[in-house]
């Protein structure tokens, strides 16, 4: 969410009709999702650091200072600026899914991950690096994606060497 | 703080040999560049729209966590925390991840 409005914005500035319109869908894709999620994800589960309400605070932060750095200044300078968080929260965003890496490690078991969903972020990162390299030739397209397809294959790789099978946790705890 | 230090690592990297070759070995076939360039925005929309099953996914598990506790509870059974069951730590695993991703 917060990252599809940071290249919304980034995309709007650099006049760049691929980003500004693709990530535009998804920060309402994004935040259909969310209030979907928060109607049913307990408001304080222990495995989330902090209170949702607190998330929601971040992400008017990010909205707040996006449009404080627009409105102050020029659109190349805050193209810059902007691009240079975007870059910093997309980073955050592909390695997301790593979050359950230290589970798949305890537990030997990458059931966790989704394969399909792991796949379609590498082919996605592999077509935004080549349109970021020889299109758009704008590094802040091309270096996220970069980082975004090494933590992409380095599930894939989790996946085939640990595969689905039952997780030791599960082997020790059964479910009766 | 981190924002500057970021500039300044992108326009080290920027400048590097790595990033100079690319840029002047930038001259591949334009069809499958072009391909590719129209590619990435239905690519992106393909995984706006994956997460919906996953969504789908959380909110089905969360009804099993919900019956099974509902079950436990009618069976009057209070030796069992949530925490043991397979499927609700399966839930939390696949929130945590899914969350962070619509929150990024």
């Amino acid at each position: 969410m917060a990252n599809c409005f940071l290249w919304t914005v980034y995309g709007v500035l650099k006049q760049e009709s691929k980003i500004w319109a693709t990530n535009g869908i998804g920060m309402a894709f994004g935040l259909f999702y969310f209030l979907r999620f928060i109607k049913f994800a307990p408001p304080k589960s222990p495995s989330f650091p902090g209170s949702i309400s607190q998330h929601i605070s971040g992400c008017l932060a990010v909205l707040a200072a996006s449009a404080g750095v627009t409105i102050l200044f020029q659109a190349d300078e805050a193209a810059g600026i902007i691009g240079n968080l975007a870059v910093l929260f997309c980073i955050a965003m592909f390695g997301s899914p790593l979050a359950s890496l230290t589970t798949v490690l305890k537990t030997k078991s990458a059931q966790s991950i989704p394969l399909p969903f792991t796949l379609a972020t590498v082919v996605n990162c592999i077509l935004w690096t080549v349109a970021g390299i020889f299109q758009m030739k704008d590094m802040k397209v091309y270096f996220p994606n970069i980082l975004g397809l090494a933590f992409g294959l380095a599930q894939v790789a989790l996946k085939l060497v640990f595969g689905d099978g039952r997780s030791r946790l599960e082997r020790e705890q059964p479910l009766v | 703080m981190l924002i500057p230090t970021v500039a300044r690592g992108l326009s080290v990297i920027q400048s590097s040999p790595a990033a100079l070759f690319v840029r002047g070995g930038a001259t591949a076939s334009p069809a499958w560049v072009t391909f590719c360039a129209n590619a990435a925005p239905i690519a992106s929309m393909f995984i706006f729209f994956a997460v919906s099953v996953d969504i789908g996914g959380t909110q089905t598990s969360e009804r099993e966590r919900i019956d099974i506790l509902t079950k436990e509870r009618n069976l009057g059974c209070t030796c069992s925390p949530i925490q043991p069951l397979t499927k609700s730590s399966k839930t939390r695993m696949l929130d945590r991840s899914l969350y962070y991703h619509i929150l990024l």
